[in-house]
């Protein structure tokens, strides 16, 4: 993440109860039994799928592939322009944005690959996606997306 | 001592008590606490923001890291589409 660091980045008296910075500056903290895990709500064959996707895609086509889930706000268009700089490289970067609560999906590429990544390949992404959308199947249609448009511009 | 009696004291009990405590385990829950229900689209989504990308792939080479990006800035975009479903 481009900017924004802090020192110190983690502040002892503000962590939870049961956590502590240990003299690596790993925090460890307890997990109470029966407390939820804060994990995501998807299964491993899932998250190895998209991690597969998301690796294949960048090592083919050297444009980093970045995929993010969250609200976009109202206006999903406007969330996705001001998320796409922070994310990793983002000049040579196609951005996947979901917003599950508005319906909504937003792709952005880097201005650096925009020359591969052009409107019409990032178009083929959105109607890739949205087709497994539709199925209620989010990492699928996230899958979908990655493969049509990284062999929409992989260098053969 | 017969040879049955023999396998049954050495192989039979402790097979046995194996079988007990490994049963046992099955009764148990796997983790100590609940993990979130997996996730369907027609839900409404309450994590917080998840932002995934292959990290540790290299796309072109460049040696000094990530020069700082001026957040908020459009002009890094290139194409853009949006869709709903």
């Amino acid at each position: 993440m481009a900017g924004g660091s802090s020192f110190p980045a983690v502040i002892e008296s503000e962590l939870p109860v049961g956590s502590v910075v240990t003299a690596s500056g790993r925090v460890s903290s307890v997990h109470r039994v029966g407390d939820p895990y804060d994990d995501l709500p998807f299964s491993v064959d899932e998250l190895v799928a998209l991690d597969d996707a998301m690796t294949d895609a960048t090592r083919s086509t050297k444009v980093r592939f970045n995929a993010f889930i969250g609200d976009l706000g109202e206006d999903t268009a406007a969330g996705a322009d001001a998320l796409f700089p922070k994310t990793p490289e983002a000049e040579r970067s196609v951005l996947i944005a979901v917003s599950p609560n508005q319906r909504a999906i937003e792709i952005r590429s880097g201005r650096k690959v925009a020359g591969r990544v052009t409107d019409r390949v990032v178009q083929l992404g959105v109607t890739a996606a949205v087709s497994s959308f539709g199925e209620a199947d989010l990492i699928d249609g996230l899958v979908s997306a990655i493969r049509v448009m990284s062999a929409a511009i992989a260098v053969r | 001592m017969s040879i049955l009696e023999t396998s049954l004291i050495f192989v039979g009990i402790p097979a046995l008590i194996t079988a007990i405590i490994a049963g046992l385990c099955y009764l148990a829950k796997p983790v100590a606490g609940t993990t979130p229900a997996h996730y369907s689209l027609d839900e409404e989504w309450t994590h917080k923001p998840v932002l995934w990308s292959a990290v540790d792939e290299v796309t072109v080479g460049h040696h000094g890291g990530h020069a700082a990006i001026e957040s908020g800035s459009a002009d890094l975009i290139g194409g853009s589409a949006s869709g709903r479903w």
